[in-house]
């Protein structure tokens, strides 16, 4: 059995392969102890290989397993998941806790890629923050946002100076799902920019947790004129793409 | 000693001045060798050396001017020749790709790291613009820029 295990910055995802079968998906927050949570994830599964991506894929060393160890980064990690589940992308997305990631893709390869810099403006942890504003759970804030109608434009990036941008906008008068809007709107601008540096062409796979979020989805369709299902491309279990893609760099 | 089929990188950009050797800590950790290094510290600073051959005031002069305008620094402009040098020295050293560093506010290096890009791709050579500074808090986020970059090389 081989295992992947992406160790995020927001949450941890396993998935456990025989040959080119997954048989175990599993996921669990990533708190102050990975290293606990990893062991929790890997409770009754015996790997033969063990291969860590995402922020803390050199914390596998420290799980005491005794197996085959490797780590890749989550670049080539949800590039290999992408291609797996659509041979056909070109590129790929992905929007997770702390980092956006666009890549170009080629025969099967990753040509280019950018990052998010240090900042996390713009990423899963942007949502989460403003969404705990409008006192919503996250995995709601894009249907709500999806409510809003003439969004005002955002122009902090910065969370912070967004949340101040956000107040004011509520002093005025701007009705709370418009802003959600503008808020939306602000980060796929910024991903669109992103997708743009690297020469992306369609169809292109949205992997990670964000790809959950219907009002990026939507914008984004709209921002690159692409249709769902055609030129975008979302896995079942977008966040689970680095982890499936770890395991299937040895499998 | 580097094995044979370590990746060869190329450093580009700004210069670091000593000690900011976290750009180069990371890449080696990561497996690669830096091969080259084109910056005010690296083959600016020892390429196109003053001609000493004058014998006058003014030839001496003359001869330190020239060398002066030979500097193809991003805060010179026109300086379509640093492209040319970037290239060039890229293929000398063999590299396998080059990774262009700018300070950051440093916009003159991060405007010319577009630049660059286009014409190292038409030379077929890939490149990795990074922006950075002193502080050692983004080395976690430089480590996976590399080690991603190394991956897209081998």
């Amino acid at each position: 059995m081989i295992i992947g295990l992406d160790i995020g910055s927001r949450s941890i995802e396993l998935v456990a392969m025989e040959g080119r079968e997954v048989v175990h998906a599993r996921r669990a927050p990533t708190t102050f102890d990975p290293v606990s949570q990893c062991a929790g994830l890997l409770d009754g599964l015996r790997p033969a290989s063990l291969v860590g991506t995402g922020y803390g894929r050199n914390l596998i060393q420290r799980l005491g397993i005794e197996c085959e160890m490797s780590s890749i980064t989550e670049i080539k990690a949800h590039a290999l998941g992408a291609i797996h589940l659509f041979p056909q992308a070109r590129a790929v997305l992905d929007i997770g806790g702390q980092d956006t990631k666009a890549m170009t893709l080629s025969g099967g390869r990753v040509i280019k890629f950018e990052m998010n810099d240090r900042c996390a403006a713009g990423t899963g942890k942007f949502l989460e923050y403003t969404a705990g504003v409008f006192q919503i759970p996250v995995e709601d804030f894009g249907s709500y946002a999806l409510k809003g109608s003439n969004p005002p434009e955002i122009s902090s990036m910065c969370t912070v100076f967004a949340e101040t941008e956000a107040t004011s906008l509520m002093a005025r008068g701007t009705p709370p799902e418009s802003i959600a809007l503008g808020l939306h709107r602000a980060i796929v601008k910024r991903t669109v920019n992103m997708l743009g540096r690297v020469g992306f062409s369609l169809p292109l796979v949205f992997t990670g947790g964000v790809a959950n979020n219907p009002c990026v989805l939507d914008l984004l369709c709209h921002e690159l004129k692409a249709e769902v299902g055609r030129d975008i491309l979302i896995p079942d279990e977008p966040d689970m793409a680095g982890a499936l893609g770890a395991a299937l760099s040895l499998a | 000693m580097a094995p044979a089929d370590t990746p060869r990188l190329m450093l580009s950009g700004c210069p670091m001045a000593v000690p900011n050797w976290k750009l180069p800590y990371v890449v080696e950790s990561a497996g690669a060798v830096i091969v080259g290094e084109e910056s005010c510290i690296g083959t600016r600073n020892s390429r196109d050396l003053v001609d000493e051959s004058g014998t006058t005031m003014d030839e001496m002069i003359d001869a330190l001017v020239d060398r002066y305008m030979k500097i193809d620094c991003a805060c010179f402009t026109p300086n379509d020749e640093r492209l040319e040098n970037v290239t060039a020295l890229a293929k000398a050293v063999k590299a396998d790709g080059v990774l262009h560093y700018s300070l950051l506010f440093c916009q003159p290096y991060s405007h010319e790291a577009l630049k660059v890009d286009k014409t190292l791709a038409n030379a077929g050579i890939p490149m990795l613009s990074i922006e950075t500074d002193y502080s050692m808090e983004d080395v976690e986020q430089l480590k996976t820029r590399v080690e991603a970059f190394m991956e897209t090389l081998a």
